[in-house]
């Protein structure tokens, strides 16, 4: 039930939106050790149900603001910060749920500021894809949980 | 030619207006859900297009679409969808709702304006034909 979903598509598809929102041009490179201390996560549900999460460093976050916001990193807020790697996270967790079985639904996302990314206790570890992008560290995690009854 | 931008991220909204600028839109007013876009309308004229995101809280970009085709005065809009949303069954019901063209994220700047040139959108003034 997880469709084309694999470590391959979940690379392409994260260097294509890092390419179109970021002005990237092959830099996100897959690799290094993940981690970092800003997160965000988006659910899906219906048919499939999961939920991914990007992860990356303060610098990587601010960096990636300040390219969608057209401003330096100087000038950007925490909030600025926060809407970004939300709508990272949106438009890569829309592409995961483009690729699987469906109908899902995409939640809103939810950046994680305050506090680490709890994974929810019915969720097990699908794929992690770890990038380096301009020598810091990005993640992209993808939980994987039961199909709701109503769709079995 | 006047532009409103709605989407719940404020990063996109400033992605999207700044390539609405580079092809010479004059002026582009922003919302935040549909809701805020409805009050838009309602209170400051009609734009030539909307360009609408789906996934946002109090109004999603469905319920934009069909709220907004239901009052006469506002039908000259044109409203593309710039979202996420990819389930073909979805894309269909958004174009029956009313939304005349539909942009998948993630896009390249030329993506969108690939799209405005399709709706008449003259890139080097800016206006739609």
């Amino acid at each position: 039930m997880t469709s084309d979903l694999n470590t391959e598509t979940i690379v392409e598809m994260t260097q294509e939106v890092w390419t179109a929102l970021l002005a990237d041009d092959g830099h996100l490179r897959p690799g290094g050790h993940g981690g970092g201390a800003m997160a965000a996560s988006i659910s899906i549900s219906g048919v499939w149900n999961g939920t991914a999460c990007l992860t990356c460093s303060e610098p990587a976050a601010r960096h990636a603001a300040a390219v969608m916001f057209g401003m330096s990193q100087a000038e950007i807020t925490d909030e600025e910060v926060h809407d970004a790697i939300g709508e990272l996270i949106n438009v890569v967790g829309g592409n995961i749920k483009g690729i699987l079985p469906g109908p899902t639904e995409l939640s809103l996302p939810t950046v994680h500021a305050d506090e680490p990314f709890a994974v929810p206790t019915d969720l097990e570890l699908g794929w992690e894809v770890n990038f380096t992008w301009l020598d810091e560290p990005v993640g992209v995690t993808v939980w994987t949980g039961q199909v709701d009854p109503a769709f079995a | 030619m006047k532009a409103l931008v709605v989407d719940d991220s404020r990063s996109m909204r400033t992605i999207v207006s700044r390539i609405l600028r580079g092809v010479g839109v004059e002026e582009i007013v922003q919302a935040e859900n549909g809701q805020e876009a409805i009050q838009v309308l309602e209170t400051g004229g009609i734009p030539d297009i909307a360009l609408v995101d789906w996934h946002m809280p109090i109004m999603n970009g469905y319920e934009f679409v069909c709220a907004a085709r239901k009052v006469p005065e506002w039908r000259p809009m044109t409203i593309m969808m710039v979202t996420t949303e990819n389930e073909h069954g979805q894309i269909v019901k958004a174009l029956a709702a009313g939304a005349t063209e539909y942009l998948i994220k993630p896009f390249t700047p030329d993506a969108l304006v690939d799209k405005l040139s399709l709706l008449g959108l003259n890139p080097l003034t800016g206006a739609l034909s």
